[in-house]
């Protein structure tokens, strides 16, 4: 089984954080020929302290001592010749990576110029089984088809789906709806979170209603909600959903978009607590989850999550558009 | 509760006669009322008026993320909705009003005030998060935030204890780079480009 999903070649990739990404940077170090007992080293948790390197006539030790900056190298070379070393050391400045690897690729890379510590967060790890895939896939599809069905409505085609990954459920439909509501902020991720909240504010007020006979006054800002709903395509929301009161928003919950959500809905996303996010086509104009920011890495937030991208892009190539 | 709404207000009122008021001022004023109504309605207390031409309040809101059961519904998406669902105005209107909001608006906001082309934005204190310059009524608004993280929240899923928190009354000063006397029109974000 692990073999199987080591070896898939996924229909979609993970948009990585900027560290993830990250290049080899150097920071400077004092290498040493021999063994030396370290006294000036501050923080070395990411790198090996001692690398051997074998040759012809044996090996020799090569040591970390300590940052360039945190001795004169004059200083350093008296204080090698105060405690009688100097005949077993040659002192030289070497390259070492700046940052801890996060990644395996980051790690095989920057592990060459010298030997650092790593250890894979396995929560960073993606796979996912062929089964997982096909499941994933027939939304992403879903989503196509309600972006299509935006289209014929003379919307803007862009579709999401808000899926229950635990149950395999469809909890949401919608797609983008500005035309026809004259409200440039009616974006199928927008209305897809407002649809949830209606259901869970209903769900809320049926428990709240027969826990206390007195009948709760409809709220005014639901009405408000609802009208942009109107148009909407039929809300799948199925009606028993186990444990209503662990739900808190969107938390630990799938949501497969044909386009990049903008930078309003990718935070709209966040501050619904989504649990991972799957989109198609990349939006270059203000995409927030990988082309114009990593809103769903940003170190600032409280809430991050998985995004994946490139899901049936060649589907969604078609549907044309920038929002 | 009753008492801190009257207090609070009370000493806005009193703060209007005390300093020489501009119109930022009045607008902001508004804004920091509607900001009581929400805390007032256990929620997060941020308030905003949007006015037109820089004369008539035509909507105003207040975060509504507990009573909906939504995280997006923050005071200037609530005001935006009710605005356009009045089919009075046009999306287009936006780019004639100014925003008072008594809290910097969060990136989802900031981004939708962009898309909707709103001409000016003014609020009362910073995210601090992302710095802080100061701004108008920036003490009340700051003390109503800090009344409210000190009460418990029961929407969290796990709700935090809170019973040892304090509330703190002492504010910072506004380290600023701006010279006094620029009228705090450091506030003024202009976010149409």
């Amino acid at each position: 089984m692990e073999d199987e999903k080591s070896t898939i070649i996924l229909p979609f990739r993970k948009v990585p954080s900027d560290e993830e990404e990250r290049g080899l940077e150097t920071a400077h170090r004092d290498g040493t020929g021999v063994k030396v007992m370290s006294r000036l080293s501050e923080s070395l948790d990411r790198v090996k302290r001692i690398r051997k390197v074998t040759h012809d006539q044996g090996f020799t030790l090569n040591v970390l001592i300590c940052l360039t900056s945190s001795i004169t190298l004059d200083n350093l070379k008296l204080l090698i010749k105060q405690h009688d070393l100097e005949s077993i050391l040659s002192l030289r400045i070497h390259q070492i990576s700046k940052y801890p690897p996060i990644t395996r690729v980051q790690f095989e890379e920057w592990n060459r110029l010298w030997p650092i510590n790593f250890r894979e967060d396995p929560r960073r790890d993606s796979r996912f089984s062929s089964k997982e895939i096909e499941l994933l896939r027939n939304h992403m599809i879903r989503a196509i088809k309600l972006a299509d069905i935006a289209r014929s409505k003379g919307e803007v085609p862009v579709g999401c789906i808000i899926v229950d990954p635990e149950k395999a459920e469809i909890i949401c439909e919608s797609h983008d709806t500005r035309t026809s509501s004259n409200h440039p902020l009616r974006h199928a991720v927008l209305n897809c979170i407002n649809k949830i909240a209606i259901f869970e504010k209903t769900k809320l007020n049926s428990i709240n209603d027969s826990l206390t006979p007195k009948k709760r006054k409809a709220d005014k800002s639901d009405d408000q909600l609802i009208f942009s709903s109107d148009t909407l395509p039929e809300l799948n929301i199925l009606e028993n959903r186990e444990n209503s009161a662990s739900v808190y928003l969107c938390k630990g919950y799938d949501i497969f978009v044909t386009h990049e959500p903008c930078i309003t809905c990718s935070m709209a996303l966040v501050h619904s607590r989504i649990g991972r996010v799957f989109y198609g086509r990349s939006n270059n104009a203000s995409g927030g989850l990988g082309s114009y920011y990593k809103i769903h890495t940003h170190h600032a937030l409280n809430h991050h999550f998985k995004t994946f991208n490139g899901f049936l892009e060649d589907q969604i190539e078609m549907l044309m558009i920038d929002c | 509760m009753n008492s801190d709404t009257s207090q609070t207000i009370t000493r806005i009122a009193d703060d209007s006669e005390m300093i020489d008021e501009t119109i930022h001022h009045k607008f902001m004023r508004q804004a920091l009322i509607i900001a009581q109504e929400a805390y007032d309605s256990q929620e997060v207390p941020v308030g905003c008026v949007f006015v037109l031409d820089g004369e008539t309040i035509i909507g105003s809101g207040r975060n509504r993320t507990n009573e909906t059961c939504n995280g997006t519904r923050h005071a200037e998406l609530e005001a935006v909705d009710s605005i356009l669902s009045t089919n009075k105005y046009t999306s287009d209107i936006f780019r004639r009003c100014t925003l008072y909001v008594t809290v910097e608006p969060c990136v989802m906001c900031a981004y939708a005030l962009r898309q909707l082309e709103i001409k000016h934005v003014y609020y009362g204190c910073a995210n601090e998060r992302f710095g802080g310059t100061g701004g108008y009524y920036r003490e009340e608004s700051i003390m109503l935030l800090r009344k409210f993280f000190v009460r418990e929240n029961e929407n969290a899923p796990t709700p935090k204890k809170k019973i040892n928190r304090v509330l703190k009354t002492e504010i910072k000063p506004i380290v600023s780079l701006i010279p006094p006397g620029c009228l705090n029109f450091c506030q003024t974000i202009k976010l149409c480009t």
